[in-house]
């Protein structure tokens, strides 16, 4: 049975939590990394700063994101939806790994909440 | 594109097949041994070479601990001292770890998922060549007394020309660079066949859990290595040609080399545990005789343990003086990636619990892998604290912590997996004693040794020392961990002996032995060159507990693709989630191409190294003519398959599809070159920003009108090309050489004023790194363009020849990948050097 790749069923969805999360830490950090060498917040500002307010606005949407995409795949696993034994393993294995990857993004975030960045 | 269907049906007698089988696969003797491809043969070769190296490294280890073993001794010199230590940990890592596990993966897969081999034979010769000769290189400069001796992490600017002036770190960054194509090229073969050959209807969830880990692995080595041959290219750059990539004094940072160094050196570590962890989960169902508690949970872990590596590389970094909110990133994460670990020890725990364990040799080594990979990982845990590493930084906790992390995560799952495995090398079962001897002194020894290391690393002695003075408390602990590993040392030998010893007097072993479920026991013990004689179809995790009978009814060829008078090595090409069968993929038999290439190879690299640049650009134009050469035996030539007929109930041949290896090689091959391209584009965008001496020549002569035009004319060489397939799938092939020479018309053209481009831009290359760098992406794009360029010359020719047609479309599309991968290249280069620049000003 052939799948479209943006099918739910395909098998590139097991891997695209954690592709999401991938590109979250990056952008992160590498944006982190230029900012700080372009125009760092002040530092007398502590942690309330353009600068992690918008990381966590970032991250709160991602979080969001991954945990909808995690909750849709979880939901189609389950009944009533009618699913073959190949269809439930890659749906509920994306789901878990959206769910992994909002958790990691979730504690990594949670850096914004106690550190100023750039120092 | 109907295939020819063959009209005599295929020989159905068992003993007949096996012979014909074994003349089309069979491995010749001699000299001619050298040509043979087959994944078992190369397996084998690569396990036996692994364990020489890791023999020399042991004896490297020893000589280290025989030094440190009491306070003021000199066994060896500084000087000699720092080759040792850094040669010791270059062989185990780059030598032994990494090619063992790639090696044992090799020899395994196909067997596991039901192939009859890799789906790219030769170009595993040509990976085991390059590992041999680039090790023997790198091997060498000990008995020159010119080993590399910067330590095996080669900070700038300690292995920089400035501190370290002879040819100590090229032979490190030459030799290991070569060592690395032979991963990289097993990475892309694993995943390929792993996606792409398992069994019929062996669907993605009833794959063996051994292949999710190596399919892991095998990704990881293809995101994870680039990045470090990149780093290698630029630090022999900046060796021997002066290009000042890590000098801040000119506007580089030695701090890109720790970057590019740890975006590899982490994800090595689970590129080296992974596997191990797949060797646990492989032989734990089989000693407890049940399935392995949460197969779903376990793929989880194994998952997402792959992902989580890439973002942990700056734990190794702690010290250098990165912003705290960056730290608390990576920190978070380091501690992050002990749960998906977890996850897989609560697994393994869970079907110790619920089976009935049977505590053979093997596992006892798995039981004391749990033992001391727990522990590595705890520190690990410890280690990912930011103020608590700052503490430890450099001493002997950290080596004792990579040890347990190393030899408990790869070792001893590996040493439990040979023991496992030995019956398929000798057809013989190990001995009882001896093995029980050997885990018990190695087991005792190495935690005598690596124990007490912490307690040293923890009342402060700094690793890489090589004496100390008594009386700082190091005297005894230095003592007791140098007694434990000659212990350890013992028991490696009574493994070795009992391994020698079982091939004369080792119990020949019966069918399927430890009553395994694995498909790898399905065949003859040792196994013939093309695995199994007819192939079946798979449908359950655990196909041997569910049919004990099948590598019986295998061996009378009672299942598929059975038909072998047409000369050709075939295995199924199957659906990546399915397993359905989708064609036959036809596969090269034995070649000189890959051996004269590797010697090509290895001619360019000990050429480098003298420094005789001459010879090096005749041995690099001569390995391109070989490998072009190797590549011209493809789709329908006659010494591959020129005759395209298969059974009436068989699919057709991949080479006359528009799917198959070639096509997902050449993916899997440009997410690789692609990561290098990407770490290349990180390393601009780094000194750009971070470099504190970044400097910007104030006159700039890079014509970007000139690239522009260059992007532009591959692009339009770029849509032609696309159009091609779509009129092959129409069954279309009309005017097909033609097109193909307009457009390698338009890569020439386009690559001339590339060439132009580069020469007209007066780069001062040497003088900053901002022009060095510019030099090398453009140069990157000279080789990929005129690369793309040659190969669709040589389709136009293969149309011309009747190997490429719309019978046999498939190579067309393989090109294609690669002239939008220029695409991307070239057009990001634009964006890179001349767009953000004048954009944003400071590059």
């Amino acid at each position: 049975m052939d799948y479209r790749r943006t099918s739910v069923f395909h098998p590139m969805q097991i891997p695209f939590g954690l592709a999401i999360w991938s590109v979250w830490f990056a952008a992160m950090y590498g944006s982190h990394a230029v900012v700080c060498s372009v125009a760092p917040p002040d530092p007398a500002q502590g942690i309330l700063n353009w600068l992690n307010l918008s990381f966590g606005a970032g991250t709160l949407v991602v979080v969001v994101a991954l945990l909808w995409l995690g909750r849709r795949s979880w939901k189609l696993s389950r009944p009533p939806h009618d699913l073959n034994e190949r269809q439930v393993f890659v749906t509920k294995v994306a789901s878990g790994i959206h769910f992994i990857a909002a958790l990691a993004t979730v504690f990594i975030g949670l850096q914004l909440a106690f550190l100023p960045p750039c120092v | 594109m109907t295939p020819s269907i063959r009209d005599n049906a295929p020989c159905t007698d068992p003993d007949q097949l096996h012979d014909q089988f074994n003349e089309v696969w069979g491995n010749p003797r001699g000299w001619r041994a050298l040509t043979i491809v087959n994944h078992t043969s190369i397996g084998l070769r690569f396990l036996i070479t692994g364990a020489v190296f890791f023999l020399i490294g042991g004896l490297m280890a020893m000589l280290i601990r025989t030094q440190l073993a009491l306070p003021g001794y000199v066994l060896m010199e500084p000087e000699v001292y720092n080759q040792v230590f850094t040669m010791h940990g270059s062989v185990m890592m780059f030598l032994f770890a990494v090619p063992m596990m790639e090696g044992l993966a090799v020899y395994l897969i196909p067997k596991m998922i039901g192939a009859r081999d890799l789906v790219y034979p030769r170009l595993s010769a040509l990976g085991y060549y390059c590992y041999l000769f680039g090790g023997l290189i790198l091997l060498s400069s000990v008995f020159l007394g010119v080993a590399p001796k910067a330590g095996w992490f080669m900070y700038t600017p300690l292995s920089s020309a400035s501190h370290t002036p002879g040819v100590n770190s090229d032979f490190w960054l030459l030799g290991i660079t070569f060592v690395e194509i032979s991963a990289v090229s097993a990475g892309v073969e694993l995943v390929v066949s792993i996606l792409r050959t398992r069994a019929k209807g062996m669907a993605l969830h009833k794959m063996p859990l051994y292949a999710w880990y190596i399919l892991v692995m095998a990704l990881m080595i293809v995101f994870g290595f680039p990045p470090l041959i990149l780093g290698s290219i630029l630090l022999e750059l900046e060796r021997a040609a002066g290009m000042p990539f890590f000098d801040t004094a000119k506007g580089g940072d030695p701090v890109l080399w720790q970057h590019l160094f740890w975006l590899f050196g982490h994800p090595e570590v689970y590129i080296i545990f992974l596997p191990g962890a797949g060797i646990v989960s492989t032989l734990l169902p089989v000693f407890c005789q049940r399935p392995l508690v949460g197969y779903r949970w376990v793929v989880l872990g194994v998952l997402t343990t792959g992902f989580l590596s890439f973002g942990l590389w700056v734990h190794h970094m702690f010290t250098v003086g990165i912003p705290a909110l960056a730290l608390g990133f990576f920190s978070a994460a380091s501690m992050l990636v002990a749960i998906p670990t977890g996850v897989q020890i609560f697994a393994w725990i869970a079907t110790l619990w619920l089976g009935k364990p049977v505590y053979h040799v093997p596992m006892l080594w798995l039981v004391g892998f749990l033992i001391v990979f727990v522990c590595g990982g705890l520190t690990g845990v410890m280690v990912a604290l930011v103020p608590f590493d700052w503490q430890v930084h450099d001493t002997h906790f950290v080596v004792a912590h990579m040890h347990y992390v190393l030899v408990g995560g790869m070792f001893f799952p590996l040493m439990a997996g040979l023991y496992y495995w030995l019956p398929h090398f000798s057809g013989r079962m190990p001995s009882v004693r001896l093995g029980r001897w050997g885990f018990w002194l190695v087991f005792i020894g190495f935690n005598m040794t690596f124990l007490i290391m912490h307690w040293t690393g923890l009342i402060g002695m700094p690793r890489r020392v090589y004496t100390y003075d008594t009386g700082l408390g190091w005297d005894l602990p230095n003592l007791i961990s140098s007694i434990g590993s000659f212990v350890m040392a013992i028991g490696i030998g009574t493994v070795v002996l009992d391994i020698v010893l079982h091939f004369r007097f080792g119990q020949a072993a019966k069918t399927n032995p430890w009553n395994a479920d694995t498909l790898e026991w399905a065949t003859a013990l040792p196994p013939s060159p093309y695995n199994f004689v007819s192939l079946p179809e798979i449908d359950d995790r655990h196909p041997l507990w569910r049919d004990p009978d099948l590598p019986n009814s295998i061996a009378r060829a009672e299942h598929g693709l059975t038909t072998i008078d047409h000369g050709r090595r075939e295995t199924w090409g199957s659906d990546p989630l399915t397993g359905e069968v989708r064609e036959i993929i036809h596969l090269p038999g034995n070649s000189w191409w890959p051996f004269v290439a590797s010697v090509f190879l290895a001619v360019l690299c000990l050429s480098l190294l003298n420094k005789v640049y001459p010879l090096a650009t005749a041995a690099a134009a001569a390995t391109i003519v070989v490998l072009l050469r190797w590549s011209w035996e493809n789709g329908a030539h006659p010494a591959a398959a020129a005759d395209a007929r298969t059974q009436p109930d068989e699919p057709p041949l991949h080479s006359r599809t528009f799917d198959g290896p070639g096509l997902w090689g050449m993916g899997v091959t440009l997410l690789a070159n692609g990561t290098l391209y990407l770490s290349l584009l990180f390393g601009w965008f780094y000194l750009w920003t971070v470099s504190p001496g970044w400097k910007v020549p104030p006159e700039k002569e890079l014509n970007g009108w000139l690239m522009l035009v260059c992007a532009v004319l591959l692009t339009v060489g770029a849509f032609w090309l696309r159009l091609l397939p779509r009129r092959l799938r129409r069954g279309d092939g009309g005017r097909l050489m033609l097109n193909l020479a307009a457009i390698a018309a338009i890569g020439a053209a386009q690559w001339s004023l590339l060439l132009w481009l580069l020469l007209s831009a007066n780069l001062r290359v040497t003088e900053t790194a901002h022009d060095a760098v510019i030099f090398v992406i453009l140069a990157y794009s000279l080789v990929h363009c005129g690369l793309a360029t040659i190969l669709t010359v040589l389709q136009a020719l293969r149309v011309r020849y009747g190997y490429v047609g719309d019978k046999a479309p498939y190579e067309v599309v393989v090109v294609e990948q690669l002239w939008y991968y220029n695409l991307a290249v070239v057009w990001s280069a634009y964006a890179a050097v001349v767009l953000l620049p004048r954009a944003l000003g400071g590059a």
